[in-house]
């Protein structure tokens, strides 16, 4: 039958467009979680240059190498800190973009899912995985952190 | 974020507001509040934790300093293992100020510095309660809201 063949591609096509959804959906968490931790690392190393700026020019500075404590110069210590926190700037640059670009493609696949699901043959599997999908899709839209 | 546009204004507006979603988008709403409040209170138990161990830290410093030079002690190898040991200077110590930087204090810095932390820590904690009182009340609301248009749903179906 020419219906249920057109039903058949037509679901064949949601599937593939949820999966893209899905897929898309699992980059952008795993995104969030790694900007998550540059952003505590960011934290942590603004703190230390807060510390070292407190300190007298003559202060003994170590570093931890493995086990062990190396000396090292003040001033050596604050650049290595300010160079640590330039390089975690950038990467949550990046990343930012990456996310932006992202959630631009997930907006246009979501778009595409939510045309076929609402097309005059929606099915009730469309349906349900609309209801499924729709809460994370939202969460995803909205969560800017 | 979804719910910023309902903190600033007035709970009254917030609710009119949320009256006006629909089902779905409330319940996704209810539950991006409650993942918030979530996060934001293991925040604050953290928070918690890192001033109790500055406390204790500081405590520990504050012993320290009341014991004389050359002192014997008892020094924890590991958890069941000590050796004998003497103190040396007592007015020197060094603190990890993170990130494996340790830097040489003197005994009156070293305090300070356990002061200042607890203090930035404090002031952070206070600022963040506030904040999850707020996304507390927020998420609340959307789940009465959401339970009152299921209540409305039950008879109409």
């Amino acid at each position: 039958m020419a219906s249920s063949t057109a039903i058949r591609e037509l679901q064949r096509d949601l599937e593939n467009k949820a999966n893209d959804l899905s897929k898309l959906q699992k980059d952008i968490a795993k995104n969030h979680q790694v900007r998550k931790k540059y952003t505590v690392q960011l934290g942590e190393n603004e703190l230390v240059l807060k510390e070292l700026d407190l300190l007298d020019e003559d202060a003994n500075v170590y570093k931890l190498i493995g086990p062990v404590l190396v000396k090292q110069d003040l001033a050596e210590a604050n650049a290595n800190v300010r160079k640590r926190i330039d390089y975690i700037s950038a990467e949550l640059k990046r990343l930012d973009a990456t996310l932006q670009d992202l959630e631009e493609k997930q907006n246009s696949k979501k778009d595409a899912v939510c045309f076929l699901y609402f097309s005059p043959v929606f099915s009730c599997a469309g349906m349900m995985s609309l209801l499924f999908f729709w809460p994370t899709l939202w969460i995803l839209i909205n969560n800017d952190i | 974020m979804a719910s910023a546009k309902g903190v600033g204004s007035s709970s009254v507006v917030r609710v009119a507001e949320m009256e006006k979603m629909s089902l779905e988008q409330l319940k996704a709403f209810k539950e991006q509040s409650d993942l918030e409040v979530n996060l934001l209170q293991e925040s604050l138990n953290n928070i918690r934790t890192a001033t109790g161990r500055l406390e204790i830290a500081s405590s520990a410093l504050y012993d320290l300093s009341l014991r004389p030079q050359g002192k014997k002690m008892l020094v924890p190898l590991t958890a069941s293992l000590y050796v004998p040991g003497k103190l040396d200077d007592a007015d020197k110590v060094l603190v990890d100020i993170g990130t494996g930087y340790f830097v040489e204090k003197t005994m009156a810095e070293g305090k300070d510095y356990c002061e200042r932390k607890i203090n930035l820590l404090k002031s952070n904690f206070d600022q963040l309660i506030e904040l999850a009182s707020k996304k507390k009340t927020v998420a609340d609301e959307a789940g009465a809201v959401l339970q009152a248009k299921l209540k409305q749903m039950v008879p109409a179906t």
